[in-house]
């Protein structure tokens, strides 16, 4: 590997960066898919799967991505709440 | 493939975890993940030492910051499919304060981790430290770019020297002046040394800087290096660290291939290289000159100083010696500023320090302070206090050449000055926590013994000086102390401190002179009254039945290893003194709804001597036995 200058150090940082981002805590908001076996049963598996692909399509690295048990109101699952930071939470439902 | 990964778990593999199975609960817990279909969602990271090593194996698991302690294999799967599946944190898994009953799920709430403030052990737990873009990722090697585009090596000594940092491994030295006195000689080559020679019992803070982070040593020494104009570094590590010296090589393998090591470094004419010297783990060779005649390939014995090593070192060659969390506080200095740094801690000591926290604690482990800070807050709130509500007895600073300081300075805050007014010193951080049962005596007699068995010998004041101290001590908690011994240990000591060349005799003396000073009550127990007060000296103590809680149930019986305690079932029980060893099972084995087995000492043990020839003679077991039948 060729010697680093002090630009392609910075621009490693940057690389390695997006890398760690999830070590880092720097999150403006959350969000959470309810899976408890209610949420599970009802297809919550396939919402986490689009909403990961959604979230690299995007380079979405400030919103924390998190699930959670059952929120109990099951008849309406699958659901996922969105939390942003100084906004009220939003839960969704189906 | 998509970018997937939504959780961390950043699994410590410090030595302490590893030796309790760290890499098992990795392979378990990578299997696991496979068996879930969450390998890319979920990645598995192997980091240094996290700290909190009373709860190891580890693991926080991130964004989350949950922490789960004590983890064994068998936990894995359902840990695996209720958190990473179901995403339902496991509360068993989760730390419980002591005398608690609700876990702490979060890292961030656990008393041990909120009084501390990270400066050298930033990175711990938060990078791999086997992978150098992870360094870089946290700003890694930017004040040696810093350094070297924009400053004159002068300015780095001046900086260091604005900063006020002062060495970490023991005497305090301003490192700025060590390194400004070494830049100002004309003689070259000049080396760099950083000191990982780590001897006392119980502190292991070099060890961990090393595992969790030993890119910020490198770049620190390649900074010390430039300022004092040395392009020859070597890392003095003692070859009991065989993961700190591995991950060490892996660190300097990677820094050299990134060009951040040996020539031309970042494009400028600078070049420095780095040579590990493993050393074989003799206490004096953290001595500086015993250290350089060890990697010179001669007996490590000290010199007499001056010269100093930053006049005529290694070689005959001007060189600079800094322990490694000195080393690695530089890279932040220089990337944050002399004012930032300088405004953490007290007036004479600036930053933070590690410690390692052992001994009767609730949490052991390693933790990051500011200077300042007091020895109550330590124990008590980052320590958690006492185990099993026990009463605080000392605290013994700076390893077995430090001091005992009494609860009554539990409140002095800790920095370089006052505990040395205290009769201690910072020494390189060990702090060794003893609770009411320990025996002073006993504790004075067991650093002896160790610095003893170091002392390399040179000086007579040091050899045979530790010989006399340990041959009193030794008298003392046999129970053969005589009039005068306390006197005469004073004395001896002042001598063998004044007399030694290094450090390791002139500091030697401490711990004898510490515990005379704050519990010389309990050396004229020993002597005068045959007593130990704490329990612990053996010939001082016995062990007896109570007749009036011993029910007879056989069980001290059949533990005794010498056949000791005579008795029947529903019988009294009685120990034979001439057979006891001392050893102390019956204690543990006695119901503790029962505990009818005394330690006892002093004018106690007549007593007891009298209640037993009682027991056996015959009018009284007519009247009592069988016991409580």
């Amino acid at each position: 590997m060729p010697k680093l200058t002090i630009d392609d150090l910075k621009k490693i940082r940057d690389d390695s960066r997006k890398e760690l981002y999830l070590r880092e805590g720097n999150y403006r908001g959350k969000v959470i898919v309810h899976m408890g076996t209610c949420g599970i049963a009802a297809g919550a598996r396939e919402i986490v799967n689009a909403l990961l692909d959604e979230f690299d399509k995007r380079k979405l690295t400030d919103i924390m991505f998190t699930t959670s048990g059952c929120a109990g109101l099951c008849s309406e699952e699958p659901m996922i709440t969105v939390e942003i930071e100084g906004a009220a939470p939003v839960l969704y439902r189906e | 493939m998509a970018e997937k990964k939504r959780i961390e778990l950043m699994v410590c593999t410090g030595t302490g975890c590893f030796a309790g199975g760290a890499y098992q609960i990795i392979d378990e817990l990578k299997k696991e993940l496979e068996l879930f279909g969450l390998k890319e969602e979920v990645t598995v990271v192997a980091t240094g030492c996290n700290g909190f090593c009373g709860q190891g194996p580890l693991m926080v698991v991130l964004p989350d910051n949950i922490f789960y302690g004590w983890l064994e294999t068998k936990d894995i799967h359902h840990l695996v499919e209720e958190h990473f599946l179901k995403g339902r944190p496991v509360k068993k898994l989760m730390f419980i304060p002591p005398e608690q009953k609700e876990p702490l799920p979060l890292i961030s709430d656990i008393p041990f981790f909120k009084k501390q403030l990270l400066i050298v052990l930033r990175n711990k737990g938060i990078i791999d430290p086997e992978k150098i873009t992870d360094y870089i990722a946290r700003d890694g090697y930017l004040a040696i770019s810093k350094v070297l585009s924009s400053m004159n090596p002068i300015d780095v000594v001046n900086e260091i020297l604005k900063s006020g940092l002062r060495g970490r491994g023991g005497a305090g030295f301003p490192t700025g002046r060590k390194w400004q006195v070494a830049s100002q000689q004309s003689k070259s080559p000049k080396y760099l040394i950083a000191n990982c020679d780590e001897g006392d019992p119980g502190a292991y803070m070099d060890r961990s800087v090393l595992e969790s982070d030993p890119h910020s040593v490198i770049e620190g020494m390649t900074i010390a290096g430039y300022a004092i104009g040395s392009t020859n570094g070597f890392i003095y590590v003692r070859t009991e660290y065989p993961l700190a010296i591995k991950r060490m090589r892996i660190a300097i393998e990677q820094a050299q291939e990134y060009g951040l090591l040996g020539k031309n470094i970042l494009g400028t004419n600078f070049n420095f290289e780095i040579e590990i010297r493993e050393g074989s783990g003799a206490f004096v060779c953290g001595e500086e000159t015993s250290l350089i005649h060890s990697i010179e390939g001669n007996i490590p014995e000290p010199r007499q100083r001056p010269p100093f090593p930053a006049q005529e070192g290694l070689w005959g060659c001007p060189t600079v010696i800094n322990n490694v969390e000195t080393l690695a506080n530089v890279p932040v200095i220089i990337s944050r500023g002399a004012d930032w740094f300088s405004n953490i801690g007290t007036e004479t000591s600036k930053g933070t320090k590690i410690f390692s926290l052992v001994g009767k604690i609730n949490n052991t482990g390693l933790i990051e302070v500011p200077m300042g800070i007091t020895l109550r807050e330590v124990v008590y709130e980052i320590g958690g206090g006492i185990p099993k509500d026990k009463k605080f007895k000392a605290v013994q600073t700076g390893g077995p050449s430090g001091g005992c300081i009494p609860a009554e300075l539990l409140d002095s805050p800790i920095d370089f000055e006052s505990l040395q007014k205290a009769g201690s010193m910072m020494g390189s951080g060990g702090m060794i926590v003893m609770d009411e049962d320990t025996c002073v005596v006993d504790v004075a007699k067991f650093f002896i013994q160790f610095t003893n068995d170091e002392s390399c010998g040179k000086c007579v004041s040091c050899r045979d000086g530790s010989d006399a101290l340990l041959e009193v001590l030794t008298r003392i908690s046999n129970g053969e102390g005589m009039d005068g011994d306390v006197e005469f240990l004073t004395e001896l000591a002042e001598s063998v401190k004044d007399a030694s060349m290094c450090g390791l005799g002139q500091t030697l003396p401490n711990p004898v002179l510490s515990t005379i000073r704050y519990f010389k009550e309990e050396y004229e127990a020993h002597i005068k009254e045959k007593r130990c007060p704490a329990l612990v000296c053996r010939n001082l103590i016995e062990y007896y039945i109570d007749p009036n809680k011993c029910v007879g149930c056989l069980l001290c019986i059949k533990t005794c290893p010498t056949e000791a305690i005579k008795g029947e079932s529903k019988h009294i029980h009685i120990i034979d003194q001439e057979k006891c060893s001392k050893c102390g099972q019956c204690m543990e084995v006695c119901p503790p709804k029962i505990s009818a087995i005394l330690k006892i000492t002093g004018k106690d043990i007549n007593n007891m001597v009298q209640l037993t020839e009682l027991i056996s003679c015959k009018e009284w077991k007519k009247e009592h036995e069988p016991a409580h039948s």
